[in-house]
Order: C-alpha cells, then structure tokens, then sequence
C-alpha cells in the first residue's frame, strides 16, 4: 500500500513538473533534464504496469528501464555543467579533466570487478553497477558544487534546484545501494521504500525550483582583462605557499 | 568494508556540500554582476591591510608589563580583555583584506580561458591553509590572550603582506583593465 502511494505521489509531481515545463513553454532550456523525467515517468508506468500485471517478469523490467534512466542521469550532470559553467570557458576545461579522470576509474573498476567475478551472486550484479555508476555521479555533482561555491558563480533558481533535487537523490541511492550489497536480504524491505521516497523528496524539490522559469544570471557588462593569467596565479600562489611554510615552521616550534 | 565507509562518506560529504551551499546561496543577494567590473578592481587593488605598527601595538608585551606594575588587578583584567577584543578585530580585518584579493583573482581568473588545475587547486590549497592558521590564532587569543599570540601574530602579518605586495606587483605589471559594455 504505501509503495503504491509512494509511486503515484511521484508520478502526479513528475507529470506536474512536465506540464509546467511545457505550458511556460522552457522545457527546451533543460531539454535534456526534461527528457530524463518524461523518460522516468513513462518507464515508472511500465513498472507499475508489470509490478500489478506480470510480478514474475517485474525484476528484469526493473533493472533495464532503470540502466536507462540512469544512462539519461548523466544527461542531467551534463546540462548542469554545461549551463552553470557556459561563461567560465577555462573552469569548465579543468572540470572536464577532472571528470574524465573520474569516470575512467570507476568504468575501469566496474569493468574489473565483472572481469573479475567478484560479484557474490549475478542478482546483485545490477545493483553494484548501479551503485558504482551513481558514486561516478555524485563525484560529478561534488565537482560542479565545489566549483561554483569556490569560484562564487552566480546560478539562477531551476539550476540551483536541479542540483540540489539531484543531489539528494544521489545520496539516497548511494547510501541505499551500498548497504543493500553489504546488508543483503535483511535491507531489502527498506531498500523499496527509501530509494522511491528519496525520489519523491526530488520531484518536490524540482517542483519548488521548476515551477516557472528563472533565467540564468548573465553578466550585465563585461569586463576585458589583458593579464598574463599565469604570472598572476603565480606571485599569489608563491606568496601563499611561502607564508604557509613560514606559518608551519612557528606553529611547529 | 573500506568501501562501504568510502561510499557512505562521499554520500554524506555530498549532502553536507548541498546543505551548507543551498543555504549560503540561499542567504547570499543573487545578482547578474559576476564580472569583476574596472572599478572593484581598482579598488580592491588599493586594499590597504591594518598598519602592521598598530598591530604591533596591540600584542605588545611592554604594555602588559607596565600595567602589570602599576594598576591594581581589576584594570590589568579589564585591559587584558581590551587589548584581546581589539586583537581578534585585528585579525578579522586583516583576513577580510586578504579574502578580498584572493575572491577578486577567482572573480578574475573564472572567466579566463585558460585555467589551469593545477595552479588553481594549489592556490586554493594555500588560501585555504592561511585561512585554517588566522583561525587557529583566533583561538589561540581566545584561550591564552594577544600577548602569548606574539609569535604567531609576525607570520600571519607575514603572509598578508606577501599577498599586499604581489597584488602590488600584479598591478604594475600585468593588468590593464578596459571596460567594455555588452550589447
């Protein structure tokens, strides 16, 4: 009973959520975003549909519409990269070797742990790919966060939202996911109510950022700096480093 | 186990993240000036840091000696919890000073095409170890007074300086700022 609560909950808030978007006509401002929650949407449908017509079939439909929405998750990092960092060309560019690094490591220890076989039973398989693959995501939202409240980039009500919803939901499912592979059957009467409630806490988020459109802060005027960046970045870090030793060496003796 | 513990710390250091920024940002005025604009520039450029004589003056043992001698125990407390209150003020404004020129070279350097990881993340390393000491002195007046703070006071003085003079040298030598308005 509270499962079916819980799913329509997040059915209503994610068919209200694409409702707004296209009615205030922004869903293409966050095309990608929006593709993610009507892809969610039909695909908790079809769940539904199996969860009460075919239980036997119910797992298998699970995991596969589930690897998609996920695959599509990334499609939600990528609109927050590339929306919260569109006026920060050089920023953006370190991100991206950040990330890059990031994702070769956890593809590579996915790949690994398959290769492997170090997974106990091939129905936990899925769940520990998800895990990795949501780790990899909250890595990326950790970046883009550190980023922006490092840098002081100013970013607009639906992004702030975004990452925050997302954020959340990351957690949840990091959280959930790890100790369901270390807890194993005794986790898994909560592990069906935490991960779709941590969804519905989400959609009320994303509903509260999303509910009209909120355009990004731009620069109202812009400044040129004709600057050697590096000899810049240099003399301030030179002078840090040397006062930091300096700071060391007398709080040692 | 190692990676349950990983895993549910990059859960909780991730919530801790959104939490503490939803809130700040929350907080904070959102406006549409992200630029650095020519005339905060200048300004911050001629960021003077409190007179290193009166700092000077403010952990000074001579005095302490003297009141020690001379006035009766009531007033050497009462002095003592002056000259702590006025240290602590001190220390704010000297770390108000410098947080100004380090936010105006990330306001600077984030719009700047070729940023580097590296130089970035060791300045922010630094920044942040300057921050973790003036922090580490608050305490340390709190808990022993600006005179047995002597010691720690010369570095911390050292290191805002150090920033003062590169940012000196920075506008001698690299910026010549040029306002331009959008279309």
């Amino acid at each position: 009973m509270l499962t079916q609560i819980i799913w329509w909950v997040s059915i209503l808030l994610m068919s209200t959520l694409l409702v707004r978007a296209l009615q205030g006509r922004y869903a293409s401002r966050y095309l990608l975003f929006y593709l993610y929650l009507a892809w969610v949407l039909v695909s908790s449908l079809i769940c539904f549909y199996t969860f009460s017509a075919r239980p036997a079939s119910y797992s298998t439909v699970y995991w596969h519409t589930q690897f998609l929405s996920l695959a599509l998750g990334y499609g939600v990092i990528w609109v927050v990269y590339s929306q919260v960092l569109a006026d920060c060309p050089g920023v953006l560019r370190a991100a991206q070797t950040v990330l890059l690094v990031v994702l070769v490591g956890i593809v590579g220890k996915t790949v690994a742990v398959i290769v492997n076989g170090e997974v106990s039973s091939p129905s936990a398989l899925p769940a520990l790919l998800e895990r990795d693959l949501r780790a990899a995501q909250a890595i990326l939202l950790l970046v883009i966060v550190a980023l922006v409240a490092y840098y002081r980039i100013p970013i607009g009500k639906n992004l702030r939202g975004i990452i925050v919803g997302y954020g959340v939901f990351i957690c949840a499912s990091v959280v959930s996911l790890t100790l369901r592979a270390y807890l194993g059957k005794p986790f898994q009467s909560w592990w069906q109510y935490l991960q779709p409630s941590a969804y519905d806490l989400t959609l009320l988020i994303w509903c509260a950022a999303l509910w009209s459109y909120e355009a990004n802060p731009k620069p109202q005027s812009r400044l040129e700096l004709e600057f050697d960046y590096e000899a810049f970045a240099a003399q301030v870090s030179r002078a840090l480093a040397r006062a930091r030793t300096y700071l060391f060496r007398t709080a040692r003796s | 186990m190692s990676e349950l513990v990983l895993l549910l710390a990059l859960a909780l250091t991730l919530l801790g993240l959104l939490w503490w920024w939803a809130r700040r940002e929350a907080q904070s005025e959102l406006s549409g000036r992200d630029l650095a604009t020519a005339r905060e520039i200048l300004q911050f450029l001629n960021i003077e840091l409190p007179p290193r004589v009166l700092a000077e003056r403010v952990f000074s043992r001579e005095d302490k000696v003297f009141v020690s001698r001379r006035a009766p125990r009531d007033v050497q407390r009462l002095f003592e919890r002056d000259r702590a209150r006025l240290a602590l003020l001190w220390l704010g404004d000297t770390r108000a000073a410098v947080k100004k020129i380090v936010d105006l070279y990330r306001k600077v350097a984030r719009h700047h095409t070729r940023v580097r990881l590296l130089v970035e993340s060791n300045l922010a390393f630094d920044y942040l170890v300057f921050l973790v000491l003036c922090r580490m002195m608050q305490w340390f007046i709190w808990l022993r007074g600006p005179f047995a703070a002597g010691r720690l006071l010369d570095h911390t003085l050292e290191t805002a300086e150090n920033i003062s003079l590169c940012m000196a040298r920075f506008r001698r030598e690299d910026i010549r700022p040029r306002r331009s308005e959008a279309s």
